[in-house]
C-alpha cells in the first residue's frame, strides 16, 4: 500500500490533491479561525492524517469531504482548546489573531460572529466554499436537510442580528 | 424574498472579501508535501509546547500541595509514637463479632494477628498459620479499619494491628471435626476462638 512515510507525496496519490483542494481548505481553515498561521498548520495536518489513515477515500469528491471534515474537526479542537486555555487565565485578554483582516462588512463580522459554531460551520461551507448542501452535510456528518436547516436558521439569525444593529446604529 | 437575496449578496460580497484576504501562500502545497513527508507537525508541536509546559507545572504544583498537606496532616517531621496506627477516617470493616451480652471465657491466646479483607466490606481476622489457623470471633461492637489492618473496640480504642504480636482472653479454638465453622468474613477455618473484651495480659 502507498502510505509509507518513506515514499515520495510528488509520486502518489495524494499529490493532485494537495495542488487541487489545498488552496481552498486552507482559505476555509483561515476564514474560520481567522488566523492564516494556525489555518496552516490545521490544513497540513489535515493532509498528514490523510496521507497516513489507510481509510482514506482516495477519488473525489470522497477525499474532499473527508479533508474538510477533518479540517472542521480540528477547528472545532483548536477553538475549544484556546478557549479552555484562556478560560483558566481570566485576567488576560485572549490576544486578537495576529493578521485577521479589517476588510469586508463590519457589520456582517460582528453577525457572523454571534452564531453557534455549528451555524457558522454550515454558513462557511455553504457560501466561502461554495458547497451543494449534501456536501455540506456530509462534512459536518448531518443529513444535507438537516443542513439545510441550520443554514437557513443562520440566515434567520443574521437578518436579525443585521436588522437591530441598524436600529442601534439608527438610535445613536 | 428580496431581503433574502440581499442578505445572500451581502453575505457573499463579505465572504468574498475575506477570502481575498486569504490568499494561500505560495509555497502552501510544497510545505503541505513537506509535512506529508515528515509524517508529523514539529512546528506545531513547538507552538504547543508552553502550554503543555505551563499544563505540567501546574500538576507538579497540585501535586507537591498535596502531599505536603497529607505529610503535615500526618504530623510532619515528628517520630512516630509506637506502631502504625490508622486513621480514623480510613476504611471499616465488619468483622465477626458476638452477640451482645453473652459470657466470655477468661483463657489467654497469644500469636502474630493476621487479617484479610473482603470485597463486601468483612474482614477475617486470625491467629496462628497453616493448619494451626483460628479464626477470631470478637466482642460485640468491635471493627476492623485501615491499612495495616487494626482492631478496635467499640470506644474506638485500638485492641491489635495485623503483623503484630497480641494476647487475647477469652475461649474456645477447639477443632471441629472436619467441619468448617461459619464466621462472618473468614472461611476455611475449623477452629474458631472468643475473644473476650476488657482484658489485659497479665504480667509474664
Amino acid at each position: 500500500m502507498d502510505t509509507g512515510t518513506n515514499s515520495v507525496p510528488g509520486d502518489s496519490w495524494i499529490d493532485p490533491y494537495v495542488q487541487g483542494v489545498g488552496n481552498r481548505a486552507f482559505q476555509f481553515a483561515a476564514a474560520m479561525l481567522k488566523d492564516p498561521d494556525i489555518a496552516e498548520e490545521i490544513v497540513q495536518e489535515a493532509f498528514v492524517r490523510a496521507w497516513l489513515s489507510p481509510r482514506t477515500p482516495r477519488e473525489m469528491p470522497g477525499f474532499e469531504r473527508w479533508l474538510f471534515r477533518t479540517i472542521v474537526n480540528l477547528v472545532r479542537d483548536h477553538q475549544r482548546r484556546r478557549l479552555r486555555w484562556f478560560g483558566l487565565l481570566p485576567r488576560m485578554s485572549t490576544p486578537a489573531p495576529a493578521s485577521s483582516p479589517a476588510t469586508g462588512d463590519p457589520g456582517m463580522t460582528r453577525a457572523l460572529d454571534r452564531l453557534s459554531p455549528r451555524e457558522r460551520e454550515a454558513v462557511y461551507l455553504r457560501f466561502f466554499s461554495d458547497l451543494a448542501y449534501v456536501e455540506v452535510g456530509a462534512t459536518m456528518g448531518l443529513r444535507d436537510s438537516t443542513a439545510r436547516v441550520l443554514v437557513h436558521r443562520a440566515m434567520d439569525k443574521l437578518r436579525l442580528y443585521l436588522a437591530n444593529s441598524l436600529i442601534e446604529e439608527g438610535k445613536s | 424574498m428580496s431581503s433574502d437575496i440581499d442578505l445572500e449578496r451581502r453575505l457573499r460580497s463579505h465572504l468574498e472579501a475575506e477570502h481575498q484576504a486569504y490568499e494561500p501562500p505560495v509555497l502552501l502545497a510544497s510545505r503541505i508535501r513537506e509535512a506529508i513527508r515528515r509524517g508529523s507537525l514539529s512546528a506545531r508541536r513547538q507552538a504547543l509546547m508552553p502550554q503543555l509546559a505551563a499544563a505540567a507545572g501546574l500538576i507538579v504544583l497540585v501535586a507537591l500541595l498535596s502531599v505536603g498537606v497529607a505529610w503535615i496532616k500526618n504530623g510532619g517531621i515528628g517520630w512516630p509514637a509506637g506502631p502504625a496506627v490508622t486513621s480514623p477516617t480510613a476504611a471499616t470493616y465488619r468483622v465477626a463479632t458476638s452477640p451482645e451480652g453473652v459470657n466470655y471465657l477468661m483463657a489467654r491466646v497469644d500469636g502474630v494477628l493476621h487479617g484479610q479483607v473482603n470485597p463486601d466490606g468483612t474482614a477475617c481476622l486470625w491467629l496462628g498459620d497453616g493448619s494451626d489457623r483460628m479464626a477470631l470471633m470478637w466482642p460485640y461492637g468491635y471493627k476492623a479499619r485501615g491499612n495495616p489492618l487494626s482492631v478496635y473496640d467499640q470506644n474506638g480504642a485500638l485492641i491489635g494491628v495485623a503483623g503484630t504480636h497480641v494476647s487475647l482472653g477469652g475461649g474456645g479454638g477447639a477443632p471441629i471435626e472436619g467441619r468448617a465453622v461459619a464466621v462472618l468474613g473468614c472461611s476455611g477455618f475449623s477452629r474458631v476462638w472468643g475473644v473476650a473484651p476488657n482484658w489485659s495480659a497479665p504480667p509474664r
